[in-house]
């Protein structure tokens, strides 16, 4: 099929196997390895990516469901054109306040768990920017972590919250960068 | 060698190589991609012991895309590999099967659908034979041989004073029988190979791997090529825990063996199932243990007699088994200890390296006799346990005398300073069905032997390089797979050189680049790795202070090397920048590189007694466990978790944190969570929903106290600590369950139904 | 169909070939009320249950009598199972303490579990009387 969606802020058509499972399309054919492969069967979140801004697992997601539909991958988070959601403006090496506070608060170990962590916190944030212990326990549980133990994970969630950490809007596009995610 | 004023080290930076972990650009093995790569998928044997008859690919060979499958024949060398003589294992089983699971032959494809449909068309007859499992039934005298030296792996002793004297002489006795089960590493990223040959006849492999000149000299014999035309590369790894030890082996050589058939780059990547079923667990333990005291809590004799259930492969069971006798008698000075350990096959999956190595199983019972002791004495557990812990100057079981850094006692000091009141119903008043809850408290002491021991030479070779830009390049032959050892290093050379972080860089590691330097294992990479890019930073820095001298036109006595600058210590104004004293060094013909060594002092011990000197330091710790238990539902919540460990010197608290947190919890699966089911010798839960690892929701309370007591064997004073944290928080946590419920449990992991079950039984005999 | 004759046994539903489950009907009826789940496994978090039950009942006022009640149980038998008999003890009488421990008795009789993987048979019918202590309590708050 001819599969057209947005990836990253970009309009992207292709031609793909519609049962492609959506983790392939973009490490096998796409090239974007930032999404990893853990157990293959939706349990450990590791190949987490944003559906319309909400965490799934793309490896239990066909290549066709992405029809017309935005998606954002760890490598979206620092796009040549700045934020995730494709606001002009920015440098490529700047990192989101999730990115930065998963560095600063020691959240990172060996890193495998990391893209999908940090995506499933920015699908939180973003319709949740204040949220309580519990709210982050609930949206992280799916991705497991065997190295950092999890405290250090819930504080820099808490730390890129307090900073303003939903980044780039809400995917509106636009020409200034909002949030004060800087 | 302790300068006065640390800039660097001490410091909680962020991990060096962490901007490309968080934005995805760091490549792990399977993010790599190599023109014209194949993908290789194992057969696997489906029952766990039989006569292989055989092996017939013709069907597989059919399937579009299928390029080849290999089997034992296809191995160029003796197609064996293994930790320790005699290495008993195949990398491709052909003539029995010792395992569910074991590899039978690779099937290669161009895609790894086609590999993975190959592999299933591949057609075995295997007579079966009755699986041998359990410890029992494989010590039997006239049980079948899985092995033909038969089926005891490994047995030593301990024999320290005497202990038939020692409990002649008790007042009081315990003993009991404690269990533990097999542990998976369940490490996020599956163990992932990919073989590159090159044109020059050399192969390189690129590995997820923690022990990449282990897999150099396997791939090397295996295919019957010179070490020295195998590369072996870590890429980045997504953890491994001891876990990618053997089958990082077993399949870079399957891969490398392909990849040199086929003159293709072969990549194999497990999936989740058959990492958790092809590759090893930790031993499963019996425990048989008895101590000894007078009525005043001082200890007499301790004597232990442990079977570990090391599955169908030797692995690292001998190490664990030394391992396991040595700790067995825990942090304190007892003047009789007699401890015999023997390791077993049987036909399950094989067990090896796993983070604690046999401490944390030892710990679990030991720690469980102690507060068993301190009941009958009615004395303060923590009290029993500062009266009898090791003090500098007093032997450990093994006779080992250490004068310094032998910081338990301050560990357990910290603890009591911070432990607080005991929980108790009435601190939580309002708490809904509070006579739902039962409270309890519960400690540990642990001892952790830093760097190999008894293990084996104990080296690491490092490389410093200074260019003319004033910029260093750090090179180690230890791993980094998620502990922080790069940044690690990185400190130290940033500290000796007067560099700042942004200067330094620390390379992947690769076999040709340095020193060999055994596995990155028994949190010997601070200690050991460390001392070696100090030695080596050292090194370039006097060629930089001659240099600086000679520029100064004064002694190098009045100079200091710090924030990138050579600086005269009386008046830091007066400075001149190390990338001009850098240029002028090499233009001088000062070297600018380095390749230092650290060898710790071997292991000198007797074998049958393990009297001796056996590691270069120990790690000490104390942890402190408050729960509180659903009489209900078995659930366990841990309302506080203290944890102290004597390490040395921190080279990085934040870095020291994360172990001691990501350690914890590991300590905790195998203490309440976590069991690889067999039935018949076959896993059951080989997935992460049946195989319970903690989630975000399971985490603890965790909080880190660190305690300086320097060790003279490490860079600035430091220990290791990847490994101590497991033991503490299982036998804490073995320990609090047991005071909130009155039972004894002998039996890791106790899980939610045990302590149901167990109330239960309380509630009926109570009635009765 | 009733949801009740959907589930045939494990990983087996009515569904004929070629058919797909279209829509799912709940009667407004059934949307007064209060109800309630609980579910628990060997974790806190990614749990796959061992045992879990729901409860839903209708009653006039606080302190009334159960107009109406339903309570079904999963991972007790092959199939999602309604405890009838449990909803008879309860159906029109007001939950009292002696009344509940006899009906938290029955709940436990009337489920039909197996050890597996998961966990043992016993712990499956001890466990279950907390979930449906703790459900039926939650779905009686006012």
């Amino acid at each position: 099929m001819l599969l057209e969606f947005e990836l990253n802020g970009k309009p992207t058509r292709i031609e793909v196997e519609p049962t492609l499972r959506t983790l392939d399309l973009l490490r096998e054919v796409l090239g974007l390895t930032g999404t990893k492969e853990g157990c293959g069967r939706g349990e450990c979140g590791a190949c987490t990516i944003l559906l319309d801004g909400e965490a799934v697992n793309s490896c239990l997601l066909y290549a066709a469901k992405l029809q017309g539909r935005k998606v954002t991958t760890i490598e979206g988070l620092t796009t040549e054109d700045g934020t995730a959601d494709g606001a002009e403006g920015g440098d490529p090496n700047e990192l989101h306040p999730l990115q930065e506070a998963f560095l600063s608060e020691g959240a990172v170990q060996c890193g495998f768990c990391t893209p999908g962590m940090i995506l499933s916190a920015k699908s939180l944030l973003d319709r949740n920017p204040d949220p309580d212990v519990q709210a982050i326990e609930e949206a992280l549980s799916g991705n497991l972590c065997r190295c950092t133990g999890y405290g250090k994970i819930v504080r820099a969630v808490q730390k890129a919250a307090r900073r303003g950490g939903s980044g780039g809007g809400s995917g509106t596009g636009g020409s200034v960068r909002s949030g004060s995610s800087g | 060698m302790i300068p006065e004023k640390l800039r660097v080290v001490g410091r909680g930076i962020p991990k060096v190589d962490g901007p490309e972990l968080v934005t995805g650009r760091a490549k792990f093995t399977g993010d790599l991609k190599f023109p014209g790569m194949l993908y290789g998928v194992a057969r696997r044997a489906e029952i766990p012991a039989g006569r292989i008859r055989s092996i017939d690919g013709s069907e597989a060979l059919r399937i579009p895309g299928v390029k080849a499958m290999l089997t034992a024949e296809d191995m160029p060398g003796p197609n064996i590999i293994g930790i320790f003589p005699p290495f008993d294992q195949p990398v491709l089983a052909s003539r029995e099967v010792r395992y569910e699971g074991e590899s039978l032959a690779l099937v290669v494809a161009d895609s790894r659908e086609a590999a993975k449909r190959g592999a299933a068309a591949v057609r075995v007859e295997i007579d079966p034979w009755e699986p041998v499992l359990e410890i029992d039934a494989a010590l039997k005298p006239d049980s079948r041989k899985i092995h033909p030296g038969g089926n005891i792996t490994f047995s030593k002793k301990l024999i320290k004073g005497d202990v038939e004297e020692g409990f002649a002489e008790a007042e009081v006795v315990v003993e009991n029988t404690y269990c533990t089960s097999f542990q998976e590493h369940a490490y996020l990223e599956p163990e992932t190979v990919a073989a590159v040959p090159g044109g020059d006849g050399r192969v390189t492999v690129y590995a997820s791997c923690q022990s990449p000149f282990h897999i150099r000299g396997h791939i090397a014999a295996n295919l019957n090529l010179p070490a020295s035309r195998v590369k072996v590369v870590q890429a980045y790894t997504g953890g491994s825990f001891g876990g990618k030890d053997d089958v990082a082996t077993e399949i870079g050589c399957l891969a490398a063996a392909a990849a040199v058939k086929l003159h293709a780059p072969v990549m194999i990547a497990h999936e989740r199932g058959e990492s958790i079923i092809g590759s090893n667990l930790r031993h499963a333990a019996r425990i048989h243990y008895r101590t000894g005291s007078l009525k005043d809590g001082t200890l007499l004799a301790r004597e232990a007699r442990i079977y570990l259930d090391g599955g169908a492969y030797a692995s690292e069971s001998p190490f664990v088994t030394m391992k396991a006798l040595i700790h067995a008698a825990g942090p304190y000075n007892v003047p009789n200890v007699l401890v015999e350990c023997t390791a077993v096959y049987t036909n399950k999956t094989y067990c090896g390296a796993f983070r604690g190595f046999g401490v944390p199983q030892v710990t679990f019972a030991s720690e469980s006799q102690l507060d068993e002791l301190a009941g009958k004495l009615n004395m303060d557990p923590l009290q029993l346990r500062r009266s009898n812990g090791l003090r500098a100057g007093q032997a450990t079981a093994t006779g080992q005398i250490f004068e310094r850094s032998v910081g338990l006692l301050q560990t357990i000091d910290r603890i009591a300073e911070h432990r607080g009141k005991a929980p108790a119903a009435a601190a939580f008043p309002r708490a809904a069905g509070q006579k739902r809850w039962l409270y309890g408290r519960g400690c540990a002491c642990l001892l952790q032997g830093i760097s190999n021991g008894a293990e084996g030479i104990d080296v690491v070779g490092a490389s410093v390089q200074v260019s003319q830009d004033g910029s260093a390049l750090v090179g180690v032959g230890l791993t980094d797979m998620g502990q922080g050892s790069r940044t690690v290093f990185a400190q130290i050379a940033a500290e000796v050189l007067g560099l700042t972080l942004d200067r330094i860089t620390v390379r992947q590691v690769d076999t040709d680049s340095v020193h060999d330097s055994g596995p990155t294992v028994a949190s010997r990479s601070t200690t050991v790795g460390g001392m070696a890019v100090y030695k080596a930073a050292v090194e370039v820095k006097t060629s930089l202070l001659k240099m600086a001298s000679l520029m100064f036109k004064c002694g190098e006595d009045r100079l200091r090397l710090e924030e990138n600058f050579a600086v005269l210590t009386d008046n830091p104004e007066t400075r001149i920048p190390l990338k001009e004293v850098a240029t002028a060094a090499y233009w001088t013909g000062f070297p600018l590189m380095h390749l230092a060594f650290s060898r710790a002092p071997d292991a000198k011990f007797d074998h049958e007694t393990h009297q001796g000197d056996i590691y270069i330091a120990y790690n000490f710790g104390t942890h402190l466990m408050d729960v509180r238990i659903d009489r209900l539902t078995g659930r366990v919540e841990v309302l506080r978790h203290l944890a102290a460990h004597d390490i040395g010197r921190a080279i990085n608290p934040v870095g020291v944190e994360g172990q001691v947190e990501g350690g914890a919890l590991m300590g905790f699966g195998l203490a309440h969570l976590e069991r690889i089911e067999h039935e018949g010798g076959r896993i059951q839960n080989a997935n992460f929903a049946d195989y319970a690892l903690p989630s975000i929701k399971d985490r603890l309370p965790t909080e880190t106290i660190i305690v300086e007591d320097p060790n003279p064997t490490g860079p600035f004073g430091a220990k290791g600590i990847g490994e101590p944290p497991v033991a503490g928080t299982a036998a804490a946590f073995a320990n609090a369950v047991a005071a909130a419920t009155g039972v004894r449990f002998t039996r890791l992991p106790i899980r939610r139904e045990d302590i149901l079950a167990a109330l239960e039984a309380q509630q009926a005999n109570n009635s009765s | 169909m009733p949801a009740e004759e959907f589930f045939l046994g494990p990983k087996a539903t009515a569904l004929r070939p070629c058919e797909i489950l279209e829509s799912i009907l709940i009667p407004s009826c059934r949307l007064k009320g209060r109800s309630a789940f609980r579910m628990i496994g060997k974790r806190n978090g990614q749990v796959i249950s061992q045992v879990n039950i729901a409860v839903w009942i209708r009653r006039a006022g606080s302190g009334d009598a159960l107009e109406e009640i339903r309570v079904a149980a999963g991972s007790v038998a092959p199939i999602p199972l309604r405890l009838k008999k449990v909803e008879e003890m309860l159906r029109g009488r007001v939950p009292d303490g002696p009344l509940l421990d006899a009906v938290r008795r029955a709940v436990q009789e009337e489920i039909r579990p197996i050890s597996d993987v998961r966990t043992s048979e016993e712990y499956r019918r001890s466990v279950i009387a907390a979930l449906f202590r703790d459900a039926l309590a939650e779905a009686l708050e006012d």
